[in-house]
């Protein structure tokens, strides 16, 4: 008994404390922007750091950008305790602005990702983004509107894409899995500057294509969402149609309440084609004119304009990365896996001339659900 | 050395007391007699030696035995003493003294005839009479018990807003009164056992006979019987020494102060130990989910029973894990808070001199120190205690950046949940000390183990053979009636199975119909 006793007291008592650190003893960091110092061949980290100060009896928080310059990723956040003195916690960490110079650099991406997937601290699901900007540095000096702190302003714009439907949040996690499945290729939403109000403001717009690690060309918002509407990840945003209506164009706003996307790989006579069969649920939100839309056949009319232009929107873009970027972020090799395993072992060696010459079959179809709170168009009287 | 000593000097003496004739029966001579009570009480005031003498009946000579303070002395008077004096010579002499005087003169409610000098000498330091009569061998033990108790009042420690307001006395007999009330059937048994060499303290052993386990019976008299101690002065002493785990934090033997609580004890199959002089008595077996139960619970409806239950179960994990969780967070595992709570307590540590363990160690136990220095003050002192600890403790160590807030919170937190669970403040203490000290080595991974260890330990208890944890690892309907959920009266008609021989409370289900 006094053996285990003392071998207990000298278990806890004689041990370290295993991954202590108080709160206080490090600097929270928000976000992270990497550059690439092509001169120096050296890689620039600038993090956000949160520190609460108190003004006037209450503490708010402020941020300040501290910079740490090295070799590869890590040499560069230890070199930044030679400034702070605080070791930087990142944890908390909530995105990663990359700059073009450091994607055009594959080993500078290639060491970062590594090293943000491998270190114990940051999170699977930080939010990846491309500066179209000079530096990635001056997407976290903007100045934030309604939060304190840039970083945690882009994280909300991530967080609530699915109301505008213009951009792909991509985490961590899931570019480095389309790095890794065979086949398909990352995509990273793209963010830049632009000033209001006098201010110095962030928008994330767009879509830079990858493939592989290589960087090959950008889809703007249109474009995005199209591609959601291919990847099936549409959860709302807005269909802007041109109805044709006695020789003028209106236009007229759709929200788009539900969607769901089907691929399907049709391998038939040898011959490989996609078929994309979307099904969307959308409201009437937004009119122009006077167009009676409970009538049975304007509806119809409407239907068909919003049907239309979904798939030409689809189909032009497959056109294009097809013709330009020759990428597959549709994951459609991974329909083409689960439904042939066969044949996809067959094509897997040529799949990038496969894909270049996939025929792509759409069938858009739209459900006008209602018309929010109003049945009839507000009349104008003279 | 001091051995040494002590023997030359008291040694010698202790012999010779040893040695002094003592007989054990009573002889025919009144004066041998009232010689032999005098040298036993020797030096003791309060023993009144009272001879009494008939005006007519010249051959009855007796006299009178009394402790002063124990009896009811108008009693003596109206009952013994009268009648005794006032008695003729009776004519017919087939009747002997003793039966005549017993049956027809002295009229106290209970009588014994009794010749054992030892028992006689109990009797009468219990506070009864004993009269000696000469030229018979045997005297009468009358019953005149009459010494001041307090009235029955509710029990403070133990308030209810719905159910009986009675509690226990300091009395054996008024307690026993209190639970025969309320279980009319002769099924009820009460078996009487002295302990304590000096003190004879009476213990009553309680029970119903068609409900009760044997076996458990039958251990609890050998635990009792083999208690060897010189004096009982409250029913922890008897608790402490029938316990199954004594080093364990957590008890095996229940007490409470309301009849209302042993009551229902008693009708599971359990068996209550009372103690003259105490009005906390005791209850075996004792099984952890006891401690998450108060008799409120089976007064009031069941669904506000079921969630009040839920509550001091959830304060429970809340009261033992709250400080431990929140060291293992705040120091090891900083990236499972919040963002934005982790943001404020940076912020709210900014400054803080201590480390967040020394913070924890030093709020609970202020929060401790001002539990224990409230608990016996009278009650407005203790108030300004719990001000005091409160705005000054609380809020001006907080300004005066000595702790940060959270940690008060957690303290408050801590504290208020401990309060729930009343009868486990004690085990509570060790288990969230020890947490706190587990988590503060090696944060969760020490809590888990923590808990672990809890657990374990937990499920290895007995009480009296029942195991601690029964009826909460189980998965059946039967047995979860009455744990964290307390299921409706017409829905429980089993008793705790392992508790009784006898399991079946009532038929069957007796759900009242829609009327």
């Amino acid at each position: 008994m006094k053996k285990i006793m003392m071998i207990i007291f000298s278990m806890i008592f004689l041990s370290g404390c295993w991954n202590y650190g108080e709160i206080d003893d490090t600097s929270i960091s928000a976000g992270l922007a990497v550059d690439y110092d092509k001169k120096k061949d050296q890689v620039i980290l600038n993090a956000e750091i949160i520190y609460p100060s108190i003004e006037g009896g209450e503490s708010i928080l402020k941020s300040q950008m501290i910079q740490g310059r090295g070799k590869n990723s890590f040499e560069a956040i230890r070199n930044m305790i030679q400034t702070t003195g605080k070791k930087v916690f990142w944890a908390h960490a909530k995105i990663i602005v990359i700059s073009e110079e450091v994607v055009k650099n594959e080993k500078a991406l290639m060491s970062l990702i590594d090293f943000a997937k491998r270190d114990a601290e940051f999170r699977d699901d930080l939010w990846l983004m491309l500066s179209k900007e000079n530096t990635a540095q001056e997407i976290l000096t903007m100045e934030p509107l309604i939060q304190d702190i840039a970083s945690f302003q882009i994280e909300d714009i991530f967080k609530n894409e699915k109301g505008v439907s213009k951009y792909i949040g991509t985490p961590l996690w899931k570019f480095v899995d389309d790095l890794s499945i065979e086949g398909i290729s990352p995509i990273l939403p793209t963010v830049r500057i632009h000033s209001f109000e006098g201010k110095k403001i962030v928008e994330i717009y767009g879509t830079e294509v990858f493939k592989k690690e290589k960087p090959v060309g950008w889809l703007d918002g249109e474009e995005t969402k199209s591609l959601l509407f291919i990847l099936d990840k549409l959860k709302g945003g807005t269909i802007v149609i041109d109805q044709k209506e006695e020789g003028k164009y209106k236009k007229i706003a759709l929200e788009i309440l539900k969607n769901n996307t089907k691929v399907e790989p049709i391998y038939k006579d040898g011959q490989l084609d996609i078929t994309i069969h979307t099904k969307t649920t959308v409201n009437i939100n937004d009119l122009e004119s006077e167009i009676d839309f409970m009538d049975k056949k304007v509806m119809n009319k409407i239907q068909k304009t919003a049907e239309k232009k979904i798939e030409e929107d689809i189909k032009k873009l497959v056109a294009k990365v097809q013709k330009e970027y020759n990428s597959d972020i549709f994951r459609f090799s991974q329909s083409i896996e689960k439904k042939y395993p066969t044949l996809w072992t067959e094509i897997k060696p040529n799949w990038d001339k496969v894909f270049k010459k996939l025929k792509i079959n759409v069938h858009a179809e739209i459900l006008i659900r209602g018309s929010a709170l109003r049945s009839k168009p507000i009349e104008v009287k003279k | 050395m001091f051995r040494i000593l002590k023997n030359k000097l008291f040694g010698q003496d202790h012999i010779t007391r040893k040695n002094i004739y003592k007989p054990t029966y009573l002889t025919k001579s009144l004066d041998e007699n009232i010689l032999v009570f005098q040298t036993i009480f020797d030096h003791d005031e309060t023993i009144i030696f009272r001879k009494i003498e008939s005006r007519e009946w010249k051959h009855l000579k007796c006299c009178l035995i009394l402790a002063d303070g124990m009896v009811k002395k108008e009693d003596i008077q109206d009952f013994i003493i009268q009648p005794v004096v006032e008695s003729k010579d009776p004519k017919n002499q087939d009747l002997n003294i003793l039966e005549r005087l017993s049956n027809q003169i002295i009229t106290t409610a209970e009588i014994q005839k009794q010749k054992d000098i030892d028992h006689l000498v109990g009797a009468i330091l219990s506070g009864d009479s004993v009269l000696l009569i000469e030229g018979v061998k045997e005297a009468l033990i009358l019953d005149t018990k009459g010494w001041a108790f307090r009235a029955i009042t509710e029990p403070i420690s133990e308030q209810v807003v719905r159910g009986p307001r009675e509690g226990f006395t300091e009395t054996l007999i008024v307690n026993l009164s209190l639970i025969r009330r309320k279980i009319l059937t002769p099924d009820l048994k009460f078996q009487f056992k002295k302990i304590g060499t000096r003190t004879n303290t009476k213990v009553c052993i309680c029970y119903i006979e068609s409900v009760v386990h044997e076996k458990i019976l039958k251990e609890l008299h050998k635990r009792l019987d083999d208690i060897e101690i010189d004096g009982i002065l409250e029913s922890g002493y008897i608790e402490e020494f029938i316990e199954d785990a004594p080093f364990s934090p957590f008890s095996t033997v229940g007490h409470t102060e309301r009849p209302d609580v042993i009551v229902g004890n008693l009708l599971e199959g359990r068996i209550a130990i009372l103690i003259d002089g105490t009005p906390f008595v005791l209850s075996i077996p004792h099984l952890f989910i006891q401690d998450f139960q108060a008799n409120e619970d089976y007064y009031n409806r069941a669904f506000y029973a079921t969630i009040n239950r839920m509550l001091r179960i959830l304060s429970f994990f809340l009261t033992t894990s709250v400080p431990a969780i929140y060291i293992a967070l705040a120091t090891f595992h900083q990236e499972m808070i919040p963002t934005p709570l982790i943001l404020s307590i940076s912020a709210a540590r900014e400054g803080v001199p201590f480390p967040t363990i020394v913070e924890a160690l030093l709020m609970l136990l202020a929060f401790e120190l001002l539990r224990e220095s409230g608990v016996r003050l009278p009650a407005p002192v203790g108030t300004t205690i719990g001000f005091v600890g409160a705005i000054i403790l609380g809020q001006a160590a907080v300004d005066a950046k000595f702790v940060s807030a959270p940690i008060v919170i957690v303290a408050a937190l801590t504290g208020i949940t401990n309060f729930l669970i009343p009868k486990m403040i004690g085990p509570v203490i060790v288990i969230r000390f020890t947490f706190l000290m587990l988590s503060a080595f090696l944060g969760l991974y020490g809590y888990i183990f923590g808990v672990i260890g809890l657990f374990i330990h937990l499920m290895s208890l007995r009480s009296f053979g029942i195991p601690y944890m029964s009826h909460i690892g189980s998965l059946k309907i039967q047995d979860m009636k009455d744990t964290s959920i307390r299921a409706p009266w017409w829905y429980m008609y089993y008793r705790p199975k392992l508790l009784s021989h006898n399991s079946i409370r009532k038929k069957d289900s007796q759900i009242p119909e829609k009327r």
